[in-house]
């Protein structure tokens, strides 16, 4: 080994390890913000929001359960400034647990009873409602002709077993909201019923809310249980997908908050304001097919309207009370 | 009291490993400038005597001097005190002339001066060829060389070589001594030497200390331990050796008589008028196969080993026990084994000694 | 002078080596100590009690073992043919099956497991596409193929290196005698690797026990402890409930560890003779031969088809469905960016400072020989039994309040990646100091080096070959690292890893494949790179 070009490599990488730790030392500009929304939009909202005031957000994208750990375990030294997505229940836990700090609303804009914290904690910025995804494809070479499933209690049929997945209702809103709408639909006794008689069927339980439209979509199992706009987005992108939205379905509401004592509460006010305005409410409808609640905004083709879609009577306050209780149950019901 | 001429001094020195005691109040005095040598079979503990003269041990009891100043605390990187190690431990990564330089560099000195140095050692040693070579591309010889040159550099008060050409082929070995001692001589170097090879002690050393199990069992001049060794295990170190049992020990004045077979003889004494413990020891030279003045022992012929420059012929006694004979080139007996013969022994050849 | 001053003085006079080596103490302590520490102690006793008492946990355990044990075994004995195909029986092509578990080093075991699902999935390439069957690998069994193949690269490199160290004129005895070439195998080859054996065995199985990723992606409903615990964190927000599943973890890596130690210790002769000479190949019969190779053969290319399915992953438009080549998954790595250039940054300072560490703590064990190098030696090799998922628990739990406040920053991630590969590289620079002549050191002290020279003069440039081994270890096991750091990552300081997990969680598996295609070849790169540095010095598992 010849020391000259020994000594020369040491140097570069001596080099290149000085410009690395500089990396280090640069700070951080802009809102924190948590997504829990997909990630792709996130990132598109973050790229408007910068363009439009000049500051650079910084993501982090995790589930509904990984953010709801971190919020609760940073409460004493918070490294984020905004929970973006996530249905409303997961924002009412936090405000109960005091992590949340209140937003003005913007003047001017009006939103419907229900859609946002009388106090101002958290505000919802779009609606979804919960269906099942069927891939034609493996669907037709499993079970031929026969007739798809159209309500909920269709899919507790035994042929579908380890053809259906649901996410984790630990981990993911998606889920825990399925898990809510049985319960409320059928009442507590039933809805528990109804459950243990799906669980066997379940061919697995992904920690991620979108992990279950992926899935389907890639063939790996016949049935899921999934956002509507999730499945339509995939349906846009030509993929052999049939939605199928039973009746008696729940729906959530999209909030965004400001975390209590973040690092930059400027920003992160701004960015809330900016995600209440219509510029990013269209940005996020015509990405996500979510339906708006923004009233100024266009809703694109391929959205689901809202007339095909029947609502129990959700509760999130009930929903957010019982969170420890289902969560409790549910990990019984799955030993 | 130290007196400034020795160069280094061993004080009632004990080192134990657990249940093992290495060195057993080990005392000895090495003269400026001389060549003493520790010899010994392996676990004798010449090795850690000389490791603590080093500084690589430090002994549980008793003082270590260099130069009449004790060197207790002192650790090894600060003695003056150079070594040179059996497999003699060249930097591999390092050439010849950067080897040498090493311990100059632990110095205040100028880079000129320090390759002044090296160069000076080079030339003495002959090694300028080898300069800018690597350990790896050297002989044995010329490692033992680099290695030699790397202590003599640092210009140590004492020489310490740790069984310095047990690594080397036997040719070599014997060359390379005769180098060392003239080295010694020439530079007046005070040297410690650790060998298990009693030729070489015989050979190059100006005192030898002979150690078993810790201890040392007599010091001296070569030849004053070959030829009056203090008791049987220096005389078994220091070379071949018969041991008779006189029949009785006899003392007139200063003069020393045995009965050996009915015969008379006279025999050194080395014993200090002890009689009880005393055996007769002859080197396998002091008997001769020719009749001389003295005593006469029938034996029977065993065989001969012809060792070029002398032979070598066993006998038997009568009582059984076997008797190794040393004689000169073109002494070969033309006998068969079994034979009867005679074997000579001079007056005043024995040693009587404690077994 | 009396015992205790001298020892000072000689302490004392090496002032620099003093420094490091309290630096190094107080690296390990802090990170290696203090949060195993932390993490047994902040989880209430009354914690303990509910995690323990509920049911859920002891199938969870019970599964984890059996998996363990059952793809440790399976790695093993595929390494261990392997291993035995190129040393000892040289099939035909043994030059080529060399080189094909290096193959393994290239991704993350989860990657592998990413990998599995793109080519033997419900939508698989082998599987479904080509072969028209319905396989579902979701369960343990998906698990334990993956594991098996992820892994026995590991085995295969441990245990070549020690196959080789026994002479091949022991065999020839042997079989000299009228041994067939199994008995050979099983009386004289085996027996004298058993140490061997013994050590691939203690890291397959630790790997395994730790093994996040995996079981995340193909463990469908089976559920396994290092998950379970993750859950407890993420789903529950429960730290310490966490921590205590984590703690569970390690009764298994402490006693796998204890035992190979034990084992190991005892087993001193295969060592004795240096590198055995390698003269025939065992006589085999000829179908064993080719059952053999044929395996080789297979396993082969399914390490290749891997290789191939995430590079060829991130380029297909839906994996699955529709194979039109397409570069839009790349958009994944210009979002990702900022992750990808953390996980190269962070991995280079790791590797940089496990190797520092590494090489102060070894010189201080086995050339120094200070007081107390047995609790130093320890608390190196003490990261090794510590499932990645409990440390990174620990680490929050540590340092999320307290005195030092670390949560947020990139140092935590660092140092996670660090400590996690710590006992590796230490390894390595250890085995490597116990092999250098100690007469060195005491020549170059008698020549008047104090320990700091030592270590400059002496030291460093012998170990150049393993510290640079150390050093690429370090650096490929911090790029795909997963376990620990997925709980110390904070918004902005993301590694790719986690971007590759979330991906694959999500089903967005181009995007997973072409995030991994970027590691893979990062990896493949810096071993480039550090066989063209090193040479021959390059050889990392043979000191292991």
């Amino acid at each position: 080994m010849k020391t000259r070009s020994l000594r020369s490599t040491l140097s570069t990488l001596l080099a290149f390890l000085v410009l690395a730790t500089a990396g280090l030392v640069s700070a951080q500009a802009g809102p924190v913000i948590y997504a829990i929304i997909n990630e792709q939009d996130a990132q598109a909202l973050a790229d408007l929001f910068e363009e439009q005031t000049g500051m650079k957000p910084t993501l982090l994208r995790g589930s509904t359960g990984e953010i709801i750990a971190r919020v609760l375990a940073e409460q004493a030294n918070p490294q984020a400034d905004v929970v973006l997505g996530g249905p409303s229940t997961l924002h009412i836990t936090l405000a109960q647990e005091g992590a949340l700090e209140p937003h003005e609303l913007p003047a001017g804009l009006s939103l419907p009873e229900g859609s946002f914290d009388s106090d101002g904690l958290w505000t919802g910025f779009h609606t979804t409602a919960l269906g099942v995804g069927v891939n034609l494809n493996r669907y037709a070479s499993r079970y031929g002709d026969r007739p798809m499933p159209e309500t909920w209690e269709d899919l507790l049929d035994p042929v579908f077993a380890g053809e259906i997945v649901v996410t984790d209702p630990l981990a993911s809103s998606t889920a825990y909201l399925f898990v809510q709408v049985q319960l409320q639909r059928l009442g507590w006794e039933a809805g528990w019923d109804y459950l243990s008689r799906l669980v066997p069927l379940v061919g697995q339980f992904p920690s991620s809310g979108s992990a279950p439209t992926q899935l389907v979509s890639q063939g790996e199992y016949t049935l899921g249980v999934s956002y509507i706009h999730a499945l339509a987005r995939n349906v846009e992108a030509g993929l052999p997908i049939a939605i199928i939205v039973p009746p008696d379905t729940g729906g959530e509401i999209g909030a965004v908050s400001v975390i209590g004592g973040g690092p930059n509460p400027d920003a992160a006010h701004a960015f809330v304001d900016f995600i209440l305005g219509a510029d990013a409410q269209q940005l996020f409808t015509d990405r996500s097919l979510t339906s708006p609640l923004n009233p100024d905004v266009v809703l694109p083709s391929g959205t689901v309207s809202a007339e095909d879609i029947s609502l129990i009577d959700f509760d999130p306050d009930v929903a957010a009370e019982q969170r420890e209780a289902v969560l409790e149950q549910w990990g019984q019901l799955i030993d | 009291m130290t007196t400034p001429a020795s160069a280094v001094e061993l004080r009632g020195v004990s080192k134990s490993y657990g249940a093992v005691q290495a060195v057993r109040d080990l005392s000895l005095v090495v003269p400026e400038g001389s060549f003493t040598t520790l010899l010994g079979p392996s676990g004798c503990g010449k090795t850690t005597a000389l490791r603590m003269v080093a500084g690589f041990i430090d002994p549980d009891r008793g003082d270590v001097l260099i130069g009449g100043k004790s060197q207790l605390g002192v650790p090894s990187f600060r003695r003056r005190a150079a070594m040179v190690f059996q497999d003699f431990a060249l930097f591999p990564h390092m050439t010849v002339a950067t080897n040498i330089g090493y311990g100059l560099r632990h110095r205040r000195m100028s880079a000129g001066v320090r390759s002044a140095r090296v160069a000076e050692v080079l030339a003495f040693l002959q090694l300028e060829a080898q300069s800018g070579r690597h350990p790896h591309e050297l002989s044995g010889g010329q490692q033992q060389r680099v290695a030699l040159g790397r202590a003599l550099a640092v210009r140590p008060e004492v020489l310490l070589m740790d069984e310095p050409l047990s690594n080397l082929d036997a040719k070599l070995r014997v060359r390379l001594r005769a180098e060392l001692r003239s080295v010694q001589r020439e530079l007046g170097l005070s040297t410690v030497h650790v060998t298990h090879d009693q030729e070489e002690a015989l050979a190059i050393s100006d005192q030898v200390a002979v150690m078993s199990e810790g201890a040392i069992r007599q010091v001296g001049p070569p030849r004053e331990l070959y030829e009056r060794p203090a008791d049987r295990f220096v005389a078994d170190v220091m070379g071949e050796t018969n041991y008779l049992e006189p029949d009785a020990v006899e003392r007139e004045g200063d003069a020393t008589f045995v009965w050996l077979d009915g015969q008379r003889l006279v025999v050194r004494d080395a014993t200090d008028g002890a009689t009880a413990h005393a055996v007769l020891l002859v080197r396998p030279e002091w008997f001769s196969l020719t009749p001389c003045q003295g005593a006469t022992l029938p034996v029977s012929y065993l065989g001969s080993e012809y060792r070029g420059a002398s032979e070598f012929h066993s006998f038997r006694l009568p009582g059984g026990e076997p008797v190794g004979v040393e004689s000169g080139p073109g002494s070969s007996l033309n006998m068969q084994a079994g034979a009867a013969a005679s074997i000579h022994l001079g007056h005043g050849r024995a040693l009587l000694t404690l077994r | 002078m009396s015992l205790t001053a001298r020892t000072i003085r000689n302490v004392l006079s090496g002032p620099g080596l003093l420094l490091a080596g309290s630096a190094v103490l107080l690296f390990l302590l802090t990170f290696v100590l203090w949060p195993l520490v932390t993490a047994a102690a902040t989880p209430s006793l009354q914690v303990w009690q509910d995690v323990l008492a509920g049911s859920r946990w002891r199938q969870v355990a019970f599964s984890t073992l059996w998996l363990t044990a059952l793809s440790t075994t399976s790695a093993i004995t595929l390494g261990l043919v392997f291993a035995l195909a190129v040393t000892k029986l040289r099939v035909p092509g043994w030059r080529y099956f060399a080189w094909v578990p290096l193959l393994g080093l290239f991704s993350p075991p989860f990657v592998g497991a990413l990998a599995i699902i793109l080519l033997f999935g419900r939508n698989g390439l082998i599987t479904s596409q080509l072969l028209g069957l319905d396989v579902s690998l979701y369960g343990w069994h998906g698990v334990w193929f993956s594991q098996t193949l992820s892994f026995f690269p590991l085995a295969y490199m441990v245990l070549v290196g020690v196959l080789r160290r026994v002479p091949s004129s022991l065999e020839q005895a042997a079989s000299g005698y009228g041994s067939g070439s199994l008995a050979v195998l099983r009386h004289v080859t085996l027996p004298l690797a058993r140490p061997g054996i013994l050590a691939a065995t203690l890291f397959v199985s630790l790997g395994v026990l730790s093994d996040f990723g995996t079981p995340m992606i193909l463990g469908g409903r089976f559920r396994v402890l290092a998950t379970e615990a993750y859950n407890r964190v993420t789903g529950w927000g429960d730290l310490q409930g966490g921590a205590v599943l984590g703690f569970l973890l390690l009764v298994p890596a402490l006693i796998i560890y204890f035992v190979q130690a034990r084992f190991a210790a005892a087993d001193r002769f295969a060592t004795v003779g240096g590198r055995g000479s390698f003269d025939a190949p065992l006589r085999t019969s000829g179908w064993g031969r080719g059952l053999v190779t044929g395996l080789c053969g297979a396993v082969t290319l399914v390490l290749v088809a891997k290789l191939g399915a995430i590079l060829v992953g991130g380029f297909a438009t839906v994996w699955g469905f529709d194979y039109t080549p397409t570069l839009s998954h790349l958009n994944w790595l210009t979002t990702r960016s900022a992750d990808l250039i953390n996980t190269m940054q962070y991995a280079l300072l790791a590797a940089v400072l496990g190797t520092v560490v590494s090489l102060f703590a070894a010189f201080l064990v086995h050339a120094v020989r200070v007081r107390g190098r047995g609790a130093l030696d320890l608390l190196t090799l003490l990261p090794a039994a510590v499932p990645g998922t409990l440390l990174g628990i620990a680490f929050v739990l540590t340092f999320n309040t307290g005195p030092l406040k670390l949560t947020g920053t990139a140092a935590i991630i660092i140092i996670t990646m660090t400590v996690g590969a710590l006992p590796t590289a230490y390894r390595i620079c250890a085995a490597a100091l116990q092999q250098v002549n100690r007469s060195l050191f005491e020549a170059a002290s008698n020549l008047g080096a104090g320990w700091l020279a030592i270590l400059r003069d002496l030291a460093v440039p012998l170990l150049r070959g393993p510290a640079g081994s150390a050093a690429t270890l370090l650096f490929i096991h911090s790029i795909g690292t997963l376990s620990a750091v997925i709980f110390v990552v904070a918004p902005g300081r993301n590694l790719a890893s986690v971007s590759i997990l979330n991906l694959a969680e999500e089903g967005y598996w181009g995007g997973a494949a072409a995030i991994a295609t970027v590691l893979m070849v990062l990896a493949g790169l810096v071993l480039l790179l550090a066989r063209l540095l090193l040479g021959r010095n390059f050889r990392p598992f043979e000191s292991l």
